[in-house]
């Protein structure tokens, strides 16, 4: 069953007296379980295809469709209660809060609604799969790179999502921990929560299921 | 495993620590102009309230003093200045009788002095309980009746107490009343009947004072109600032209009063530009600094956004931080204000050349109030356009980051 339906979707932009489109009709259907890596240059539109697939930005043409919710029939409100609750978002980069402890970042999307309980279990739980739950007390500046990544992958699944967005999550990292973040999109897949990844690196293809290309803007 | 629960509260104030620099900078930004604004405010009341004391007080139209006196004069009635000036009798009498007065009283102004004959330096002022209607109705709220011979009623500031013995010009006074503050000379004066003043100026001549008048019945000014049918001009006219060959002045206290206004206005003016300015200052200030900080940390509200926060969460995430900074900023500044204010409210009145009376206890708690209030919107005031655009900043950023 089809959980993400992108159906011709375009983001076009002005530049001076031109226009460009940074996404030319993308269309693009992913089910429960299934893990999708979208591969493209540097400027190809993959991050802004993203960004639209999460709320984060409407589209000037075309539909997303989560669940059977039209994403743009959405407020603001209801967009971002549906990103924090259902969708898993991997920002580009390091992108942890500086002042919050792992463990408090990891927690952190479960406090940005009024929720009954604490998610320092779930969260501790995350940590340890995701082979950090040493450093849940430590600050960021205290992780290395791949551990960054860690914690965001560990917060993107606190709120048990059903779909998990990364943007490049294994941008800056070296083989090794490429491979440990892949194989654990890889593990989330398998148990059930639909994966987007966009990368630029080839050989973390063998992970995915499905393979997309992004060129122009436009996807093959 | 447990962790705090992460509240826009909570994380404003991780946030605030975690800048601690930068966030003392702005705390003490608002604690200054808490402190002015709030200083200024009670500054300006006490001056107002001195004013409508001294307006209370003064219940005369005129006061007749020598020529050339007339300053001194309203230095001994506004500041509290110890002077001596005098008529002689005979021409008191003159002066008690002459036209266009429908009420009158004589007073006497003698200045004590530091010696060994005196307890200190003070303006005693001697008057007519019979016949006064200036300081007699209030002096009769201490002390019913007014002064007999030999007794003193002390103003606020005189040291001493109800019960005492005070030497003054080599003569000994038992104090029977302390008076409230008027904010006036008159604080800082003693008052005595017209017998005893009498005595006392004869002690302030032995004691080597100068330009006492031969004779019995001298004072220093007549205060004067002027007849109804009569301007205050007419009569400030006539008695200088009728008494020019004794060099009579004449001080009216509409002009006293209009000159003390005039000053104090222009001091007020000065006052409310001085706060306006800081305070437009200040929003400016913590604008700038909030807009610049915006710019710093809007990776950190990108990923918020990300992780689903509502636009209106991040503005109620630096709306809580500017609420915090104002209100840290308010609290300490009101209190050290409160600290340099209060214990010395009189040596600033004392300083100042304008009738000074703290206000009441309310319109002190309202101008605290105010002045905490006024200082606490100052932050979010200066963080709203922050606040507002933060949403689409954010989310720009993490779209940016991605290309």
């Amino acid at each position: 069953m089809t959980l993400l339906d992108v159906k011709s979707v375009s983001k076009r932009y002005q530049r001076g007296a031109a226009h460009f489109f940074a996404v030319e009709n993308a269309s693009l259907a992913l089910g429960a379980g299934e893990f999708v890596c979208v591969t493209g240059h540097s400027g190809s539109g993959k991050s802004t295809l993203l960004n639209i697939i999460a709320g984060l930005l409407p589209p000037s043409a075309g539909a997303v469709t989560f669940d059977a919710t039209e994403l743009t029939s959405l407020g603001d409100a209801e967009l971002s209660y549906l990103r924090n609750t259902q969708i898993g978002y991997i920002p580009q980069g390091h992108s942890v809060l500086a002042n919050l402890t792992v463990l408090e970042n990891v927690c952190l999307p479960f406090y940005l609604y009024p929720r009954v309980g604490n998610p320092a279990d779930r969260a501790g739980e995350l940590l340890a799969e995701v082979g950090i739950a040493h450093l849940a007390h430590s600050y960021p500046a205290e992780l290395s790179g791949g551990e960054l990544r860690r914690v965001s992958i560990a917060r993107g699944l606190v709120n048990a999502p059903r779909l998990l967005i990364a943007d490049e999550p294994t941008g800056d990292l070296d083989r090794r921990n490429s491979d440990g973040v892949m194989e654990l999109f890889s593990a989330v897949a398998k148990s059930g929560t639909a994966v987007l990844v966009v990368t630029h690196e080839t050989e973390s293809l063998r992970y995915c299921d499905r393979h997309l290309q992004m060129e122009n803007g436009k996807l093959t | 495993m447990r962790t705090q629960q992460l509240t826009a509260l909570n994380l404003s104030t991780r946030n605030i620590r975690r800048r601690a620099g930068r966030s003392v900078c702005l705390i003490a930004l608002v604690a200054l102009l808490s402190f002015a604004l709030i200083g200024g405010s009670l500054l300006a009341s006490s001056l107002k309230t001195g004013t409508a004391s001294m307006s209370d007080r003064l219940g005369a139209d005129a006061m007749l003093v020598p020529a050339g006196y007339e300053t001194k004069a309203e230095g001994a009635l506004l500041r509290g200045e110890p002077s001596a000036f005098f008529f002689d009798g005979e021409l008191a009498s003159r002066l008690l009788n002459a036209d266009g007065i429908s009420q009158a009283s004589p007073q006497l102004f003698i200045a004590s002095f530091e010696s060994e004959h005196c307890d200190f330096a003070v303006q005693m002022i001697g008057y007519d309980p019979s016949t006064d209607f200036v300081v007699a109705p209030w002096l009769a709220e201490a002390v019913p009746g007014g002064p007999r011979d030999s007794e003193i009623i002390i103003g606020a500031s005189v040291d001493g107490k109800i019960g005492e013995v005070l030497t003054l010009l080599g003569s000994k006074y038992n104090v029977v009343g302390k008076l409230d503050e008027t904010g006036m000379g008159f604080d800082t004066s003693v008052f005595i009947n017209l017998d005893t003043a009498q005595a006392a100026l004869r002690d302030y001549a032995k004691l080597g004072g100068e330009n006492v008048p031969d004779g019995d019945g001298a004072v220093s000014s007549i205060a004067v109600n002027i007849a109804q049918n009569v301007s205050e001009n007419d009569f400030a006219r006539g008695i200088r032209y009728g008494f020019r060959d004794e060099n009579v002045g004449v001080l009216l206290t509409q002009s006293m009063l209009g000159s003390v206004a005039g000053n104090l206005n222009t001091f007020l003016t000065i006052i409310t530009a001085l706060i306006v300015f800081l305070w437009l200052l200040t929003v400016g200030v913590l604008a700038i600094l909030f807009s610049v900080t915006l710019g710093e940390r809007k990776r950190e509200f990108g990923i918020y956004r990300a992780l689903g926060a509502t636009r209106r969460k991040l503005a109620q995430i630096i709306i809580t931080e500017s609420v915090i900074i104002s209100l840290s900023g308010a609290v300490i500044g009101t209190a050290l204000l409160c600290l340099a204010f209060f214990p010395f409210s009189r040596l600033i009145g004392l300083s100042i050349d304008l009738p000074y009376l703290q206000p009441d206890a309310g319109t002190l708690a309202a101008i605290l109030g105010g002045g905490l209030a006024l200082s606490m919107l100052t932050g979010p005031l200066a963080a709203l356009r922050s606040a507002v655009k933060i949403g689409s900043i954010a989310t720009n950023s993490i779209m940016r980051e991605g290309e």
